[in-house]
């Protein structure tokens, strides 16, 4: 068990950094603004801090030492090149608050990845502010709140939302002012367009779909949902969380999206870096580019300039220019694949996923029988019997190795198992998991206690997570 | 460059077992798309040495800017950052790993996490902390969401000052446009700080929340203490936006009496990356835990008693109540805590103190220098700890001059403020000379 | 003590009614580590959301099975909120409520109607 770094100090070390500097100065500062104690930070050499936090690293799961099969959030390969180039001083060191003819670089960057995001949205403009993908479901919906407003329909609140959908869908909405209304899916998983037609009337704002959604079917309706939703004067967001099945063989304006989101974290191979930083930019069509928040990046000539003139922007959303770090990496990604390499990172993810469905369900149930994309979500029918649930299954794969695929979501399949390989993966890492995959199926059958209890071969056992909800400790104390 | 790791062998293996001739299959239930054209990007991808000399000269074209002097601040600043914070940052265990809802497997992420969570803490002076907001904008939105929660909605107006960062204010205002329920009211500015007296005119029972900046966007400390009273008397939420790196040795906003305090952590370890990726953090009081945003980890024990940490608190969030969630936020900055956390570690207890005093001796050191040059400092010299507005009404002109001599002066407020004035910001990597070298460059 | 189709129930204990969850309803969640309600002396008119119980992994909605004002909170779920679990029907009652129409009491189910109700539900 690794101790606290609070726990490793040595009362009175301290590590020296600040060059000499002779200056016999007193503050100025009114004194008693000053505090009167030190604060509780730790007190740690050089060396144990680096082994401290290289042993934290090394509890953990990552895509660079096994296989991470989590549904809906596309655990690609990181590429190194990226992370490279990333770090040169003159992007990481630069101000937001430097002199614009300085800082033509970075604004190229910015500016480039703008114009393929626009390429592979087929939409009109694009955003790069939004910090992550829920932020620019946010965005999305204040563009499109705003669009309402000037267009004097404020009454427009209703946002269809599919059961489907993540739990961002919702949450973000609301924060707009609209009013979430869920639609349930099909026997297919697709949206049910019945249940749209009550809805269709000036109160509708529009449809937030994922597509493709996340049982990773393909809506193929999406174009005549979108046709129905703008008869009636609203507007479609395409939550661009699964565009890993997209890539080269549709665009979302082309089949009737009118803003969507992209997650760079997800498609664009930026690392997910325990929780984020992510990043979500937008895409809007033509007639909503009037909202976007600013600044955004232009050319004017040979010159590029952030652009603070936008006719009825929704305002700032965030302090400076997005997560440029994370735009980096993500154009760099674009360059080096080409349009060739992206519609072959397309085919490939969903190639793995369809070989890896073909083979696990012979022995897990999946609920709906319709063609997939990048991911699938099987459950735990089968194993049911024997009392067995996803959860435990998921533990057993910890036993193996594996990091569980996402579980519990989507919440329309019960007990759901959500497993997305990406392109990444060879073909014998793919039969690996599987293998195990159809072991953990057959211990289920002949030894369900040996599942139920797992995980047995792991540092830890399970977690009381009901003492920690109850009495949650949020810091380290003296 | 290529990143699938397919042969063509195992793509003719895999279709068959799949039980169909072409990956084209696979996209049946997509129309054939003709229009799938590209108007920028080119077909092929870039080897990696193509990408190294391409990106170099972007890198190049970004001027020569670095070799300036600067003393920009205004919500970023330029701080020492150790050598092991990038070497633990390279750790791909941390950073190819995703958010740890599997806590088996996700110790690493989840101490270091704590680790952060205590730490800034300490920082703010209050018992909670998560685990990140996307940056100190963002987190000043969502405090004013939180305290609009905890009076379940009752009270409905949000007082907020004029002297904090412009950006901050223009998010809140952005976020809280389409919520007709809401009433915003800015504080005037007298002075370089808040207007008590307005405060105390305008805050009401409908009040929920008032938030400051510590420091102020022109650098000045406000009176903390009454504007704290005023807003307990009235029952309202104190809410702080706060340089943590004033924590190193003035009191903080916890001890002072604010309720939420917030900001941007990019100090804290983290390059400023042209404005990102930084962090924002986000502390409060235990009762209120139940309506703050964002993710949070708890010490608990495993089946066998071994000490280990979880996610807590979950049912706040997005992905379980959905529309009734605390936040939308799901997605953080969490490789950013990381830095901040090694960052902390290094700096230490003492040597944050030590940095603090440094920091106020440059800038008194600064301030004295312009004085005896007759340059006037505006506003109260006592209540300045490293940012301060100097009374010039050219400062744009001032700023282009001093860029003939590699100096960054600091920002013009001719455009973002009412007042004019140049704001500099004074940090422990602005020794003496550079500090002498910028007075000269403005008095020429 | 009379029933609700969402499973909550209410009854009179002394002079006041108290609402809880249905012994059903608890076994359906996990450990119950957090219940709460709308505030002492609002009015909640019937089928309208009166409370949330909380497990590690799930927040449930419970609703007014008929108009009510809420006097009290029970107090033992603040420490104890598995008492919900332990004993939904007795003292894990979740909270105090003044009836704002005792005739509505009568469009709910009693005892033996629930467990009919129940059976057909699995």
């Amino acid at each position: 068990m690794e101790k606290l770094i609070f726990e490793m100090s040595a009362k009175g070390y301290e590590n020296i950094f600040l060059p000499e500097e002779n200056l016999n100065i007193e503050f100025n500062i009114d004194k008693n603004l000053l505090k009167a104690e030190t604060l509780d930070l730790p007190e740690v050499g050089e060396l144990d801090i680096i082994r401290h936090y290289t042993r934290l690293s090394q509890l953990n799961y990552s895509i660079d030492t096994n296989f991470y099969p989590l549904g809906s959030c596309t655990m690609k390969y990181n590429p190194k090149i990226n992370e490279e180039i990333s770090a040169y001083s003159e992007f990481k060191d630069l101000h937001p608050y430097m002199p614009e003819h300085s800082v033509q670089g970075i604004l190229k960057v910015m500016y480039d990845l703008q114009n393929y995001l626009i390429d592979i949205s087929g939409l009109s403009a694009v955003t790069l502010l939004p910090s992550a993908g829920a932020h620019g479901e946010l965005a999305g919906n204040f563009i499109m709140a705003k669009y309402f407003k000037v267009k004097g329909e404020e009454q427009r609140k209703i946002m269809l939302i599919p059961d489907s959908a993540h739990g961002t869908n919702p949450a973000s909405t609301v924060m707009a002012g609209f009013k979430p209304v869920q639609i349930t899916s099909d026997e297919n998983g697709y949206i049910d367009i019945e249940q749209l037609k009550p809805y269709l009337n000036d109160e509708l704002a529009g449809i937030m779909i994922t597509q493709p959604n996340t049982l990773g079917i393909f809506d193929p309706n999406f174009h005549i949902i979108a046709k129905m939703i703008h008869e009636a004067g609203g507007l479609v967001y395409m939550d661009g969380a699964n565009m890993n099945a997209m890539l080269g063989h549709v665009k979302p304006g082309d089949i009737g999206a009118d803003v969507m989101h992209f997650n760079l974290h997800k498609t664009f191979s930026t690392p997910h870096g325990m929780g984020g930083p992510g990043s979500g930019p937008v895409a809007v069509r033509d007639f909503l580019v009037e909202f976007l928040p600013i600044p955004i990046v232009e050319k004017r000539g040979e010159n590029y300039k952030l652009n603070y003139d936008i006719k009825h922007t929704i305002g700032n959303i965030k302090e400076g220019y997005g997560n440029i770090g994370v735009i980096i990496r993500a154009l760099v990604y674009f360059l080096s694949l080409g349009q060739v390499g992206l519609k072959e990172t397309t085919d490939i993810a969903v190639l793995n996923a369809a070989y890896m469905k073909a083979k696990l369900t012979k022995k897990y149930h999946i609920k709906y029988k319709t063609l997939t994309k990048h991911e699938f979500v099987l459950d735990n029918k089968y194993q049911e019997e024997k009392g067995i649930r996803t959860l435990d299954i998921a533990k057993r794969l910890l036993d193996y190795g594996y990091h569980a695929p996402t579980i519990y979501f989507p919440l329309i399949v019960h007990e759901a198992i959500m497993i997305e390989p990406t392109e990444s993966e060879s073909k014998k890492t793919i039969d690996e998991f599987i293998d195990i995959m159809l072991k953990i199926a057959d211990e289920a059958e002949t030894d369900p206690e040996l599942v139920k209890t797992a995980p047995h071969n792991l540092h830890f056992k399970r977690f009381d997570e009901t003492r920690a909800a109850k009495q949650p400790i949020l810091r380290w104390k003296k | 460059m290529k990143y699938t790791q397919l042969s063509q062998e195992d793509i003719n293996e895999m279709l068959q077992v799949v039980g169909i001739s072409d990956i084209k299959e696979l996209f049946k239930d997509i129309p054939e798309n003709e229009k799938y054209t590209y108007k920028y990007l080119q077909e092929k991808g870039l080897t990696e040495i193509e990408l190294r000399e391409l990106f170099s000269n972007y890198a190049k074209s970004d001027h020569d800017i670095l070799d300036y002097k600067s003393f920009l601040g205004g919500g970023f600043y330029q701080h020492f950052i150790p050598s092991i914070v990038y070497s633990i940052l390279a750790r791909s265990e941390f950073y190819t790993a995703y958010t740890p809802y599997q806590p088996e497997v996700s110790q690493g992420s989840l101490q270091m996490i704590f680790e952060f969570q205590s730490m800034i803490s300490e920082i703010t002076g209050l018992p909670i902390s998560n685990a990140s907001m996307y940056d100190g904008a963002t987190a000043f939105t969502e405090a004013f969401l939180m305290a609009y929660r905890l009076f379940r909605g009752k009270k409905k107006k949000f007082l907020y000052a004029e002297s904090v960062n412009p950006i901050y204010k223009n998010v809140l205002k952005t976020y809280m446009q389409f919520n007709p329920n809401f009433q915003m009211e800015e504080i005037p500015t007298r002075n370089g700080k808040l207007d008590i007296e307005y405060l105390r005119n305008h805050i009401d029972e409908d009040t929920a929340g008032v938030g400051i900046s510590y420091p102020n966007f022109y650098g000045q400390i406000e009176d903390l203490g009454e504007i704290v009273k005023i807003i307990k008397d009235n029952k309202s939420i104190a809410i702080a936006t706060y340089y943590p790196i004033v924590s190193s040795v003035l009191k903080t906003p916890g001890e002072i009496g604010f309720d939420i305090v917030v900001g941007n952590g990019q100090s804290l370890g983290n390059p400023i990356y042209f404005s990102g990726p930084t962090f924002g953090f986000f502390s409060t009081k235990m009762d209120f835990i139940r309506q703050m945003p964002g993710r949070l980890i708890s010490e608990t024990v495993d089946e066998d008693g071994k000490r280990g940490f979880v996610m807590t608190l979950q049912t706040r969030e997005q992905h379980i109540r959905r529309e009734r969630a605390t936040s939308n936020i799901c997605s953080n900055q969490t490789l950013n805590t990381l830095a901040a956390a090694v960052y902390l570690s290094f700096i230490g207890k003492h040597g944050f103190k030590k940095l603090g005093e440094r920091i106020l001796k440059l800038t008194a050191y600064a301030m004295q220098k312009f004085k005896e040059v007759g340059i006037c400092i505006k506003y109260d010299p006592k209540r300045i700890f490293n940012e301060f507005v100097l009374d010039i009404d050219n400062s744009s002109e001032i700023v282009k001059k001093c860029l003939d001599k590699k100096i960054i002066a600091g920002i013009s407020l001719e455009k973002l403020t009412d007042e004019n004035g140049l704001l500099i910001a004074i940090t422990e990597m602005n020794s003496t000379r550079d500090i002498d070298a910028l007075i000269k460059a403005i008095k020429e | 003590m009379k029933f609700t189709k969402t499973h909550e129930w209410i009854a009179k204990v002394g002079d006041v009614y108290r609402v809880g969850i249905s012994d059903y309803a608890q076994s359906h969640m996990n450990d119950i580590v957090y219940a709460e309600s709308e505030a002492d002396g609002s009015e909640v008119k019937k089928g309208e959301r009166l409370g949330t119980l909380e497990s590690v992994k799930a927040a449930e909605d419970f609703f007014a099975p008929i108009d009510i004002k809420v006097i009290a909170f029970n107090d033992i779920l603040a420490d104890a909120p598995e008492t919900v679990n332990k004993a939904a029907e007795t003292d894990g009652w979740i909270v105090e409520v003044e009836v704002m129409n005792e005739g509505q009491l009568d469009e709910l189910m009693d005892e033996s109607q629930y467990k009919e109700f129940l059976s057909t539900l699995e």
